[in-house]
């Protein structure tokens, strides 16, 4: 039975530089299966098996614990559950897949810069329209979190699968919260971030799971990998 | 029979003198308790979807549907009361909650339905041998200074929207004394705006199309220009200090009832407002509090009110060793919110009867 169960992003660049750093630090990942297959291994690390998943999966299972360590984005761990984010430890931002998320309003509200703005044309929205303001967006938590933050309470939210910048013209939403790496997808729909809109500056980065119940074996192997990789460890992490 | 059974038969009881009981469904759509409250209530829900996608969530209180059900019965009063169990999302995961309660709907005289309710939340409290404290709230003296204190009408919904919440509260009263905290200038990226009214909008106009925006189905344009002229005066001119200070100052008495009362009653004189009628309402229940109910400690916060816009008169809540046992008020406006074509009265007060069964006396 193999001990320590790592995720990386199953394509894409994210697969190919979560790769190269750990190429970097002489574990090299083989994928036998090639891209089709979901399972892999460290060489010369029998006790550590690879796993190649979807980053919000990834993320899913670091939170659960039936992932030990593993790459994916901050802005994911968060999106999993409201406190999520206590159920990992971030180990080492990686410096790639950097993306903010962001407020976003429509380019054309000439009167809104920021989020205090926001805040009064929720306040009269209902008024005028007889609606709460609607945000369109796929990160429940991160935005009820931080509009809390800027005390807003007088909107709702529209969940968004996919293409959430579409949302103002679509007429399913007011404004959006999404990640964006240029801001030229935003740019593109006639959106504008917020002067004080970024909500997170997320990137790829080396996770480790505290729901897991380690043996000292484990804990072992945990410290060896993200030794290799060049991280300080504190002891009692 | 348990004790804990018996004083819950006893709770009932107490609901049949003044209420009949309804049956509120376990498993409720989701949408209206968005619709009404908003994410920050939202977020507490328990959700699941049906097969059709309509999303549902398990009942987390019940003044809700408890008033859709009567406005679709078109009757014109009613008086409803129920027990059961409540669900709502905590920190450390989800709880469920006893609770119990009335509401009286449509009655006409105001006061004598407050004096009913509060003979029910105190009767509730005896059952368990507790003698309260009651926390009392005043929305309709906030709302009747907002009328008449002498400040930009464009503030006031802001400021009443941030009424029972004291931190947002306190930010918007700083923000509004001072004058280089106001965000100015455009946002934007069209360049340099022009100043007359229809040029701007035509603008406004021009940018939202270009964008695929419909011109009604959100802000306006219309609405954009309104509020950044609006803009531009209120960084010309700020909020006068002293009311501000006013304000700050009204918000601050908590304390003994009677004598929190009489503080107002000097700030009032001193700004020349007429807080008279509902002063006086609210001493009058004061007194039958004395009298009829035997409390002795009734205290008044001025910054007290749930958070939620539709509440309109005076607000409660029952406590005991800062834990909160009972809480309820006046919410005039929730049945017109939800589509009735006027304000209705509407009083209501819910128990948590967890909460009862342990702080009981002996």
């Amino acid at each position: 039975m193999s001990d320590i169960i790592l995720a990386v992003p199953s394509k894409g660049r994210l697969e190919e530089l979560s790769r190269a750093i750990f190429a970097e630090a002489g574990m090299a990942i083989e994928r036998p299966g090639g891209a089709r297959s979901y399972s892999g291994n460290l060489v010369g690390y029998n006790n550590i098996s690879v796993q190649f998943l979807p980053a919000s999966e990834i993320a899913r299972e670091l939170v659960r614990g039936s992932v030990d360590i593993g790459i994916t984005g901050i802005d994911l761990i968060y999106e999993t559950a409201e406190n999520a984010i206590d159920n990992v430890v971030l180990a080492c931002e990686l410096g790639f897949g950097q993306a903010d998320v962001v407020v976003a309003i429509p380019d054309a509200w000439i009167d809104v810069t920021n989020m205090r703005d926001l805040s009064d044309v929720a306040a009269d929205f209902s008024n005028i329209h007889g609606r709460w303001l609607r945000v369109a967006t796929k990160y429940v938590h991160l935005t009820r979190q931080f509009f809390a933050q800027h005390q807003i309470a007088q909107y709702q939210i529209v969940q968004s699968v996919g293409a959430t910048e579409a949302a103002p013209s679509s007429g399913a939403a007011d404004l959006i919260v999404d990640i964006t790496s240029t801001g030229s997808t935003l740019k593109a729909n006639g959106l504008r971030i917020l002067s004080d809109g970024i909500i997170l500056k997320s990137e790829a980065t080396l996770i480790v799971s505290k729901s897991a119940n380690w043996t000292p074996a484990q804990r072992m192997t945990i410290a060896q990998i993200l030794d290799a990789i060049g991280i300080e460890q504190n002891e009692d992490e | 029979m348990s004790e804990a059974n018996e004083n819950r038969n006893k709770l009932v009881e107490l609901i049949k003198q003044k209420a009949t009981l309804s049956d509120v469904p376990m498993l409720l759509p989701a949408n209206p308790f968005f619709d009404l409250a908003g994410e920050e209530f939202g977020r507490r829900l328990l959700l699941t979807n049906g097969v059709n996608d309509v999303e549902y969530c398990l009942r987390p209180e019940f003044t809700l549907p408890i008033a859709i059900e009567f406005l679709a019965s078109k009757k014109t009063c009613a008086n409803i009361g129920y027990i059961g169990k409540i669900f709502r999302q905590r920190a450390n995961g989800p709880s469920e909650f006893l609770q119990a309660g009335i509401e009286f709907l449509g009655q006409e005289n105001r006061n004598e339905t407050l004096e009913q309710m509060f003979d029910f939340a105190v009767s509730a409290t005896k059952v368990y041998n507790i003698k309260p404290q009651i926390l009392l709230g005043s929305v309709e003296i906030f709302e009747s200074i907002l009328e008449q204190i002498n400040i930009a009408k464009v503030w006031l919904p802001r400021i009443r929207h941030r009424f029972g919440h004291a931190d947002a509260m306190s930010r918007l009263l700083e923000r509004l004394s001072d004058p280089h905290g106001a965000s100015a200038g455009a946002g934007g990226s069209t360049g340099s705006l022009p100043w007359k009214e229809d040029e701007l909008i035509s603008v406004i106009s021009d940018q939202m199309i270009a964008a695929g925006l419909s011109l009604t189905g959100s802000r306006t344009p219309q609405e954009i220009a309104n509020r950044y002229f609006e803009k531009q005066q209120l960084n010309a001119s700020t909020v006068p200090s002293e009311i501000i200070g006013f304000l700050q100052n009204y918000l601050n008495i908590n304390g003994e009832a009677n004598s929190a009362l009489e503080q107002i009653n000097i700030l009032a004189n001193d700004f020349s407002l007429d807080l008279q009628a509902p002063l006086n309402r609210l001493l009058d229940q004061i007194a039958l509090l004395k009298n009829e109910q035997g409390l002795e400690e009734i205290l008044f916060d001025a910054s007290f009110s749930p958070a939620l816009d539709y509440y309109t008169g005076i607000v409660f809540e029952l406590k005991n060793n800062n834990e909160t046992l009972a809480s309820g008020g006046e919410y005039n406006r929730l049945l017109e919110r939800l589509g009735a074509a006027t304000q209705i009265n509407a009083t209501g007060c819910s128990l948590w009867i967890d909460r009862l069964e342990g702080a009981e006396n002996e």
